[in-house]
């Protein structure tokens, strides 16, 4: 067998390219000159294009609303409003004209055919009928709690109504005007949480995640389960039906039931829904005040936020603008027609930030080449690797694999953390929104993170306590036979895998068979059982105590190995001195086993930190929130497809791993020096 | 590497003198020694007991002692765990061969030869331990679905071998590196090729340090419950993943574990690595004492 591998013959290394100066090459500086050239010309040019381009999506309009629960649009220019302190108020240019008071809070506001009645449903099971000066004209009895209230087509009324938060005691019934009795009622199957109407049919949805239609005459049409219950439905003139559901999702049902598309969205629930007329561009409102421009085939368009208050409802006007109602903040003025601008506003943008990234590339290029001696350096080094091509096949298996499964996934994590990457949703770029929802918004990353500082805590206690104890011990036993069958002893246990250690754990903690419940059971303390894991106060410090007496097998022979390496004249030294055993475990091993302190103490952080597995075994982060870390919660996002989300919990976890290692270093050299 | 022989000698010989007879001092040091030894192992101790009984028995009376003892739990957890118990070693056994077979000549390359280029390399190995794992769960779990690599064992394999490598090198650098340059420059007289000298040279001297390796790339791997746990479909578990949802039913408890069951199941899946340990424990030991930390 014969490769074309040689060992290499002696060559006298040329040292004249090192000691000439530092030259530049006059050809590479005129490259760079040119780069420059184009770097200004291409900023400029995109900044004119984008400046071209750029449209304002939304506008801020004088108009603030507070605490409004929902709105409608009444008349040409004003909105009727609820609001939280159960008011019905009629709002022109953002000023209330007229208000009026309801014992119990609004559920359901429409106008009717006539263009001039009102219809306020309320909690209380009332249906109030209001002429535009807000005086009653009539009043329907419902005896139930009102959900929605929708204008009928022969001018009557439909009332969807229903008792008990969830039961099936749920009605959608139809009142003809000047009707004190329904003309029909039929019974839905579950809490009812939205309805609207169109000429030829009637559409539900339930909290059970049910959509329904019923005919005009009040006939079940059918019924269809989705994922998630759905909080928002919207027809189009086509016949299809929007949805906006409780998780964010967006969906588009046909007439029949059948979903056509769905996108996900946003995390939380969906609030307002609208389209324009033509149903060219479908618009939702979330929660935390972002809006998002759909097109009809299920692509996500755009994406802005325009309050920190739930997105309300969406008032269109005659112009063809529409009002964007947030609970509480200034009204936007949405401009539909400009959304194709804002795209391609959006795809300049991108184009410029390649552009100047490749321009940076190739500018640290030219710069390297420009230096006369890196430039001629490069045919040597070329020609000193082909006489050596065949040695790169030893390293190229290596090289790649360590290329493809470990730098370029953690490159790429940083850039899925800025990035809302799932599986089920359009991919988009996001900035810092996970960071930022990471930071402020999410109460299970705190929590965790305060778990995992005293998993840190209780880990390091754990690892330098007691192996250094037992250590110290099997070190100073008198005989080398005793040394050497306590120190096989303590490593034995080591034999079962940890993660079965842990199920064997979980096994102790059991509230009926354990050993724990069991031995208290047997010594007469039955009061103290309990369901060690299950109980939110015990479970984090039941995974702290798993594994007494807490001798592991690797901070053990770390500190036992350490201990072997301590000069024994010292200890003779000291005991010339007359040093008992106190003064020389703090005088001596203590100091001089401070690397070994050093090491553990680290392995002991990024353990801490990064793992999870068994937190995951035991309690899998539960009961509620009491035992979970941020690594756990990664974990599941990552499982649940949320990658852009996890991504960035990972970087966290990964900027406090690299701080950790720098102060290692840090540590390690200066005790070097010493 | 140093493998310090030495032993604190003078020091507790002189002691020994002095403690020959019984101090409270010693008495108080063999007394903790002793009892922190006993509980480190009622764990162990529970679970081969558990394991020895009927599970009815168990529940009857928690505290008798396994006499006689049964094995009845052994015959039904071997029939349920064996097809995990031996996926679980295959995957093992191929990334460990794997590790080797692919860090074996990179590590040679790094230490024994020079080529332009080497450092860089060297450096780029040494940065990924550097990289903690956390950051690298969520883009593996997205890249083993580009490559259509989840739900096989194959993906698992890649995965391992690819995160075994960057530390496998570093030791097998520092180990070659270490190696007598006499010999290499003798079989470079006689005309052998790198691939020559690395098999019937480096390797057969670096025993030790690849017996290390495999040891704890098998911790490692056999221990992982996360990643199988991510890449793998319900019918295909490895056994700490078979073990974790094991329960079989005997008609007998519907709704309580079957512990006897279980805990024979948590012995078989102890078994291998005290097969290793038993074997290779002086490695590991000697490996962890000096290798570690040098003081």
């Amino acid at each position: 067998m014969k490769l074309p591998l040689r060992f290499p013959r002696f060559r006298p290394q040329s040292t004249s390219v090192h000691s000439t100066p530092m030259r530049f090459r006059p050809t590479g500086l005129k490259q760079l000159l040119v780069l420059g050239v184009l770097a200004l010309l291409g900023n400029v040019g995109f900044f004119l294009a984008r400046q071209y381009v750029d449209v304002q999506l939304f506008t801020p309009r004088p108009e603030r609303s507070e605490q409004i629960v929902s709105a409608i649009p009444f008349g040409t220019d004003q909105i009727l409003a609820a609001t939280v302190g159960n008011d019905l108020a009629l709002l022109e240019r953002g000023l209330i004209t007229q208000q009026q008071h309801f014992d119990t809070p609004i559920a359901g506001m429409a106008v009717l055919a006539d263009q001039e009645t009102i219809a306020v449903g309320t909690s209380g099971g009332i249906v109030a009928l209001l002429n535009p000066q807000f005086q009653t004209q009539r009043e329907l009895t419902i005896n139930r709690r009102v959900i929605a209230v929708r204008p009928g087509d022969d001018g009557g009324v439909l009332v969807a109504s229903g008792i008990g938060a969830f039961s099936d005691r749920y009605f959608i019934e139809h009142f003809a005007p000047d009707a004190e009795t329904p003309s029909w009622s039929t019974q839905v199957e579950f809490t009812v949480t939205d309805m609207q109407v169109a000429v030829d049919r009637i559409v539900y949805s339930t909290a059970n995640a049910r959509v329904g239609s019923l005919a005009p005459d009040g006939t079940k049409l059918w019924t269809v389960t989705l994922r998630r219950s759905p909080t928002q439905l919207l027809l189009l003139n086509n016949g299809d039906i929007l949805i906006g559901d409780e998780r964010g999702t967006m969906l588009l049902l046909d007439t029949n039931g059948n979903v056509r598309w769905q996108l996900a969205l946003s995390r939380v629930q969906i609030q307002s829904l609208y389209a324009t007329p033509d149903s060219e561009l479908l618009f939702a409102g979330d929660t935390r005040g972002s809006v998002f421009v759909v097109s009809p085939s299920g692509e996500l368009r755009l994406t802005q936020s325009v309050a920190t208050t739930p997105v309300k409802a969406f008032i269109p006007r005659e112009n063809g603008e529409v009002v964007v109602l947030p609970g509480t903040g200034t009204w936007q003025n949405l401009q539909p027609a400009a959304v194709t601008g804002k795209e391609l506003a959006e795809r300049v943008r991108l184009g410029w930030t390649i552009f100047n990234t490749l321009l940076v590339v190739a500018t640290l290029t030219a710069s390297v080449l420009t230096v006369e001696r890196w430039h001629s350096a490069i045919p040597l080094i070329a020609r000193r690797a082909w006489r050596k091509r065949g040695i790169y096949l030893f390293v190229a298996p290596s090289l790649v694999l360590i290329s493809l499964f470990s730098y370029y996934p953690a490159a790429v994590a940083f850039f899925y953390s800025f990035t809302n990457f799932s599986l089920n949703r359009i991919f988009r770029v996001v900035g810092l929104e996970n960071y930022q929802q990471i930071f402020f918004d999410d109460f299970y990353f705190w929590v965790g993170f305060g778990n995992m500082l005293i998993f840190l805590i209780t880990g390091i206690i754990k690892s330098l306590g007691v192996p250094l104890l037992v250590a110290e011990l099997v070190f100073w036993l008198p005989r080398e036979s005793h040394r050497y069958f306590f120190r096989t002893l303590f490593i034995l246990p080591a034999v079962v895998p940890s993660l079965v250690g842990i199920l064997l754990w979980r096994m102790i903690y059991d509230p009926v068979s354990g050993l724990l419940n069991q031995s208290l059971r047997t010594i007469g303390l039955a009061t103290w059982q309990r369901a060690w894991l299950g109980d939110e106060h015990t479970a984090l410090w039941a995974i702290i105590a798993a594994g007494f007496p807490w001798i592991g097998a690797f901070p053990f022979l770390i500190y036992l190995g350490g201990l072997l390496t301590i000069n024994a004249e010292l200890y003779d030294a000291a005991r010339v001195d007359g040093a008992n055993w106190w003064t020389r475990f703090w005088m001596i091993d203590l100091p001089l086993l401070k690397p070994q302190t050093g090491l553990l103490l680290f392995f002991t952080f990024v353990g801490s930190v990064q793992s999870f597995g068994g937190i995951y075994l035991f309690t899998g982060g539960g009961p509620g929130y009491a035992t979970s870390v941020p690594a756990l919660q990664m974990y599941k996002q990552i499982a649940g497809g949320e990658f852009g989300y996890a991504s960035a919990i990972g970087v966290i976890l990964f900027s406090l791993i690299i701080v950790g290692t720098v102060i290692n270093l840090r540590f390690r050299r200066s005790a070097e020096v010493i | 590497m140093d493998i310090p022989s030495r032993r604190p000698t003078l020091a507790p010989q002189l002691h020994r003198k002095r403690l020959r007879s019984f101090t409270p001092l010693k008495l108080l040091q063999y007394g903790l020694l002793s009892v922190l030894a006993a509980l480190s192992f009622v764990v162990i101790v529970m679970m081969v007991s558990m394991s020895l009984r009927p599970t009815a028995l168990i529940y009857v009376d928690f505290w008798r002692l396994p006499l006689p003892p049964t094995l009845i739990n052994y015959q039904l957890a071997i029939l349920d765990l064996l097809p995990a118990m031996l996926r679980t070693l295959v995957i093992t056994f191929v990334s460990i061969v794997g590790i080797l077979v692919l860090a074996c000549p990179a590590a040679y390359a790094l230490a024994r030869v020079r080529f332009p280029g080497r450092d860089l390399v060297y450096y780029m190995v040494l940065g990924v331990l550097i990289i903690p794992g956390a950051i690298l769960l969520t883009p593996h779990f997205v890249l083993a679905n580009q490559l259509g690599l989840r739900g096989s064992m194959l993906g698992l394999v890649v995965f391992y071998i690819a995160g075994g490598q960057p530390f496998a090198i570093f030791l097998l650098v520092t180990f070659f590196r270490s190696q007598i340059e006499e010999l290499f420059e003798a079989a470079r007289l006689d005309g052998t090729s790198e691939l020559q000298a690395l098999l019937y040279i480096a390797v057969p001297l670096a025993w030790p340090i690849l017996v290390t390796v495999a040891i704890l790339n098998f911790l490692g791997i056999y221990d992982d419950y996360i990643w199988p746990s991510l890449m793998l479909p319900q019918n295909q578990q490895t056994l700490i993943l078979a073990l974790e949802s094991y329960n079989p039913s005997t008609g007998q408890f519907t709704s309580r574990p079957d512990l006897g069951a279980q805990t024979a199941g948590y012995v078989i899946a102890t078994l291998p690595q005290l097969l290793l340990f038993s074997l290779g424990m002086k490695y590991f030991v000697q490996g962890l004492m000096s290798g570690s930390v040098k003081g």
